[in-house]
């Protein structure tokens, strides 16, 4: 097979691509929320999306988080294909009504009548100093309703190719992107075909002394933290999960059987969060008699995100943390 | 005022009738312990489920409220799947997953009853954005109990339907009470109409037990909305002669104010009607109210023989 | 309950029961309350996040949950079951004495002539497990990334490699389609005109009788259907027919003519278009100027804004501004309500919205209804002045022609100006010419003075 045509460019670029290439693919498909217009989309993401789709496709709603996820649901279910956006992930408490006892279980309640074809995005996580109401990781309380889907890309082209996919999907898809990588660069398939399956755990980066799970910008700073300690002779393996339910558990698993050795970590508050939902599994699995080392999780700290910079990166597990966890697992520390 | 051929008014009476019959055979199925969950019935409403849906055209889709049998029914809902879903059988609308709460018959424009008072607004906007966008000239019938009008989604979807003007006619069924909650404790107007004048849509308040107002209004609101005019709020003020719910035991009214709203009874309205204007022969009436009770009878043996669900289906359908 | 306290002993292969390294609490010191020693074993739970509480804890070594066990991991545990060792007699080198896998798999290898060798792992210690790689499937952590600052509170030295590009054979792009027949291969079109690029459409033809199909008209059905919509246009034609001939015999009609200067016009036009568009989500025309105009105009002229009904002259105190609007199959008189009140923006959104809806066809008889006043162009087919029938009840109609370049002299010079004919056709039993030519020299002196129809 020929090797793809790739372009540089940003993760918000990307799933804004992503976006414009499946609505240009299928009419059915809309897109809404607040000040996604005129304006651009509060980070800037659906800049120009409104001029080439013009009102009727590209629609600002008032500030009704309710109504919108609500109105998609309603909409989805007859026929369209509705894209909408939270301003900020915070917000999705306003909708909740509507994608959890609505929108998540209208297919299995109503006996396979009706599919709900959606796509939920939710801008999260901290690192911009937006204070406790605009910088949560919620993802923790969507993987909790059977019926959604919940994915979160860590690069531009997971960006690109699963908002792709989460559009093509005929079930209401939360599309959890962080606002922090929004600038962040990386090559992105052309081919406008290009879609990354939901469901699928990815590796991300191969090795056998230690097993981390994480996604999001942890991603990154455990990516580092293994190039780190790659000096050092120690090969971490990293996986992210990119479908955060219903989550393909089968890498994870073996990967653990490998190495003997997990950690897990996530910005989300450490209590409750998905981190703990992807340990109880591994325990519960074949893996539980491989494991050589308690597990470790690094999660957020379990309180609100504070304002201040250095308070705020206080909050969040830091390239260092991955290091003195593996450290820890190897007993060298 | 409308005219009203001899069909109509002979479906209008089948249907209310039909109505009236399944929720008194649902009653004496939860009774003998057959129906599991418990049931909110609609005796009383049946007027104001069964004419407005009467009042649409083919195509047209609704949105029910978890007191919604009279409204299935009106809506042309198959009573044998619906007696079926109530008891839980694999023959029923939703499989026996959904139960009364979620009786849904998507195909045909039923977006489905809602257990969540209030949760059937913004879903109806949603319904009625794909009818504007594709330009079907369809609209969205969307009912509401009087309670569900002090929901936040309430004002939200109301607000976005009138900005966006979309095909919609919210019909509020005011049975005069949220659960327990009179109206007059849970709201501070006389109206819940009034509320229309915030979204600067046309709000009309009608009787709810007159079939002749309810056809008549709700064929203009209709008409309204599917000319791209935007929303329009009805509230017909009618009464349930139920509890709330089958757990219920009423301290909050007296039997005087349900034998008062008993004299108004729609069905009783409907065969004045037709006496008076000499519509139908008595034998005539009589044959509709046979036919309309055999069709619940053969309802409830079609549910009692069709099997149970396989325990396996608990795991299909959780994704399409 | 175990009376004899063991105490901790170096590792040895006995095969006696062998507590693990106890903690310095647990030898230290003894108290009473079975309670408290529950509760401690609770926190000593092993986390390191509080690993400073244990130094507080004092424990009776008969309730130590802890004493009799032997501290090893899961997977230790396995292999030393799979290879019939006893696990009490392995010493662990991990953190508390733990014993690990490593620890387990020393002492398979150390007594080769140990019975049963059942277990997998045997083939695999040292071997198979440690080379079997990762899933190189995944390509899509693209290593270019933002700049992550450096921990300040970093006490190691740590060097951050660039990281390394994958392997471009390891990318499988294609491979996460999902297949979907219904929706692939849809082309995008784009929509037949966006409502933001419409232009007015006005066709004269004097009617108001479409009731009765413009509902039809929203439910369009096709094939048999467009037969039907045929046979009620004839229908329409003949009544049509009919009103002109009425309108003809009934009415005097008077006509007069004047020219406007569109210069200023078409100059504020090109200067406020961006602005309105974004406010009023359509884009302005010269019409929406003369609509402002007329509305004005008969604010100050009310005679010419009245019905003759019933031999009854009924001047109206609202203008409601009706505006023929030519569709693919029909000519239609749309009517913008309460004209009088609207300020610029709000009368190009009017305007566009109501052409929208005609274009959609999804509108009511009563958009169609209680017109004061008509305008009808034929501009756009270069008609430069003609008079048209008088749309009844309404006791006058205003025509409009074509936008043209004339030489005229502007403030003593001769120049090119866009000029534009408008004509007024007046029922003489409504109102006298003179009435008439002040209502056209109002609008003149308006749209000759554009920006203050803009207040």
């Amino acid at each position: 097979m020929e090797i793809n045509e790739m372009k540089k460019m940003t993760y918000r670029d990307a799933i804004r691509l992503g976006m414009t290439e499946e609505m240009r693919r299928d009419d059915d498909v809309i897109f809404l929320g607040e000040d996604i217009g005129l304006y651009g989309g509060a980070f800037g993401l659906s800049e120009g999306m409104l001029d080439e789709f013009g009102e009727a496709r590209v629609m600002d709603t008032p500030i009704t988080e309710a109504a919108i996820v609500g109105t998609a649901v309603g909409a989805a279910a007859t026929g369209l294909r509705p894209v909408c956006e939270m301003m900020f992930m915070d917000f999705v408490t306003m909708g909740m009504d509507a994608l959890v006892n609505q929108g998540a279980k209208m297919h299995y309640m109503f006996g396979g009548q009706a599919a709900v074809p959606m796509v939920l995005r939710l801008p999260a996580g901290s690192g911009s100093g937006a204070g406790a109401q605009h910088s949560q990781s919620l993802e923790a309380w969507l993987c909790h309703v059977p019926g959604l889907k919940v994915v979160t890309p860590s690069t531009p082209a997971q960006a690109k190719g699963l908002i792709k996919a989460a559009i093509r999907d005929n079930n209401p898809v939360c599309f959890i992107e962080h606002k922090m990588l929004y600038k962040m660069e990386g090559l992105v398939p052309v081919d406008d075909e290009f879609t990354i399956e939901i469901g699928k755990t990815f590796i991300e980066r191969p090795g056998k002394d230690v097993t981390i799970v994480t996604y999001g910008t942890l991603l990154h700073k455990a990516i580092e933290a293994a190039e780190f300690l790659a000096e050092e002779g120690i090969e971490v393996e990293i996986i992210n999960p990119v479908t955060l339910y219903p989550m393909d558990m089968k890498p994870i698993v073996e990967s653990v059987i490998k190495t003997g050795r997990l950690i897990v970590a996530h910005e989300a508050s450490k209590t409750g969060g998905v981190g703990g939902e992807i340990v109880a599994r591994v325990v519960e699995s074949e893996a539980f008699d491989y494991l050589n080392a308690p597990i470790i999780r690094l999660g957020g700290l379990d309180v609100p995100i504070p304002y201040n910079k250095e308070l705020e990166a206080a909050v969040v597990p830091q390239r260092n943390d991955f290091v003195h966890g593996v450290y820890r697992l190897l007993n060298r520390e | 005022m409308i005219e009203l051929s001899e069909e109509i008014l002979l479906r209008m009476y089948y249907k209310m009738n039909q109505a009236r019959f399944f929720e008194e055979k649902v009653e004496d199925l939860f009774e003998k312990g057959l129906i599991y969950e418990t049931t909110y019935l609609s005796k009383g409403e049946e007027a104001t489920g069964v004419v407005s849906c009467l009042a649409l055209e083919k195509g047209d889709l609704t949105s029910l409220t978890h007191r919604g049998h009279s409204q299935a029914i009106g809506f042309g809902l198959d009573v044998n799947m619906m007696m079926a879903e109530l008891l839980g059988k694999s023959t029923g609308y939703c499989k026996g997953k959904g139960g009364s709460l979620h009786i849904a018959d998507v195909e045909n424009g039923n977006i489905g009853a809602n257990g969540i008072v209030g949760g059937g607004f913004t879903l109806s906007c949603g319904a009625a954005l794909t009818q504007k966008y594709k330009k079907t000239g369809k609209v969205v019938l969307c009912f509401a109990g009087d309670g569900a009008t002090n929901e936040g989604s309430f004002h939200e979807a109301l607000n976005l339907a009138s900005v966006w003007k979309l095909p919609i006619v919210f019909l509020i069924e005011n049975n005069l009470y949220g659960m327990s909650m009179p109206v007059s404790k849970h709201m501070n107007i006389e109206n819940i109409s009034d509320r229309s004048a915030s979204y600067n849509i046309p709000g009309l308040t009608i009787d709810g037990t007159d079939f002749l107002e309810i056809y008549d209004v709700m064929t203009k609101s209709l008409r309204y909305a599917r000319a791209g005019r935007g929303p329009v709020l009805v509230e017909a003020k009618t009464y349930r002669y139920n509890g709330h719910s089958s757990s219920d035991a009423q301290v909050y009214r007296n039997k005087e104010e349900v034998q008062k709203w008993q004299k108004k009874d729609p069905l009783i309205r409907f065969v004045n009607y037709l006496h008076e204007n000499r519509v139908f022969t008595d034998k005539q009436i009589q044959t509709i109210e046979d036919e309309a009770k055999t069709s619940i009878e053969h309802a409830v043996e079609f549910a009692m023989e069709s099997p149970e669900p396989e325990i396996t289906t608990v795991l299909e359908d959780i994704y399409a | 309950m175990e009376k004899e306290v063991i105490l901790p002993i170096e590792k040895s292969s006995s095969s006696e029961i062998i507590a693990e390294k106890p903690i310095e609490a647990v030898a230290a010191n003894i108290t009473g309350e079975p309670e408290a020693a529950e509760k401690s074993a609770k926190e000593l739970l092993p986390n390191p996040n509080q690993a400073q509480i244990q130094d507080e804890i004092e424990l009776k070594p008969e309730t130590d949950p802890r004493l009799e066990k032997v501290r090893a991991t899961p997977a230790a545990r396995r292999v030393a079951r799979e290879h019939h060792i006893d696990i009490q007699t392995i010493p662990g080198s991990g953190p508390n004495g733990r014993i690990q896998i490593e620890d387990v798999k020393r002492m398979v290898v150390f007594s080769p002539g140990h019975s049963g060798y059942s277990s997998p792992e045997t083939a695999v210690i040292g071997t198979a497990l440690e080379e079997i790689i990762g899933n190189p499937e995944n390509v899509f952590s693209d290593p270019v990334k933002e700049e992550i600052k450096e921990d300040k509170s970093e006490k190691r030295e740590t060097k951050i490699k660039k990281p390394v590009a994958m392997k471009p054979a390891a990318r499988n792009n294609k491979s996460e389609m999902i297949p979907n027949p219904e929706l692939d291969f849809v082309p995008f079109v784009e929509g037949e005109v966006e409502p933001l690029r419409e232009e007015i459409i006005v066709k004269s033809v004097p009617l108001s009788s479409l009731e009765k199909t413009s509902f039809e008209k929203t439910v369009p059905e096709k094939n048999e259907k467009q037969l039907e919509n045929k046979t009620i246009l004839t229908e329409i034609r003949k009544d049509i027919a009919e009103r002109m001939v009425r309108s003809n015999l009934e009415t005097a009609v008077i006509t007069l003519t004047t020219e406007i200067d569109m210069t200023e016009v078409k100059d504020l036009r090109k200067k406020i278009s961006k602005k309105i568009e974004s406010q009023a989500h359509f884009r302005c025309t010269y019409t929406d100027f003369l609509l402002m105009a007329t509305a004005r105009a008969l604010m100050k002229q009310p005679i010419i804004n009245s019905s003759f009904e019933n031999d009854e002259i009924i001047p109206h105190a609202y203008v409601n501004l009706g505006f023929a609007v030519d569709t693919d199959d029909e000519m239609i008189i749309p009517v913008i309500k309460n004209a009088q009140d609207m300020s610029f923006v709000e009368m190009v959104k009017h305007r566009g919205e109501t052409l929208k809806s005609i274009k959609n066809k999804y509108y009511t008889p009563e958009d169609l209804e209680g017109s004061t006043f008509t305008i009808t162009n034929l501009g756009m087919y270069g008609i430069l002045e003609f008079s048209a029938i008088i749309n009844q009840p309404n006791g006058a109609i205003l025509s409009v022609g074509e936008v043209v370049q004339r030489v005229r002299v502007h403030q003593g010079e001769a120049v090119i100006r866009s000029v534009m004919k408008i004509s007024l056709n007046l029922d003489r039993r409504v109102a006298d010419g003179m009435a008439g030519a002040k209502f056209l020299q109002d609008v003149k002196a308006d749209m000759e003075n554009p920006s203050l129809l803009l207040f």
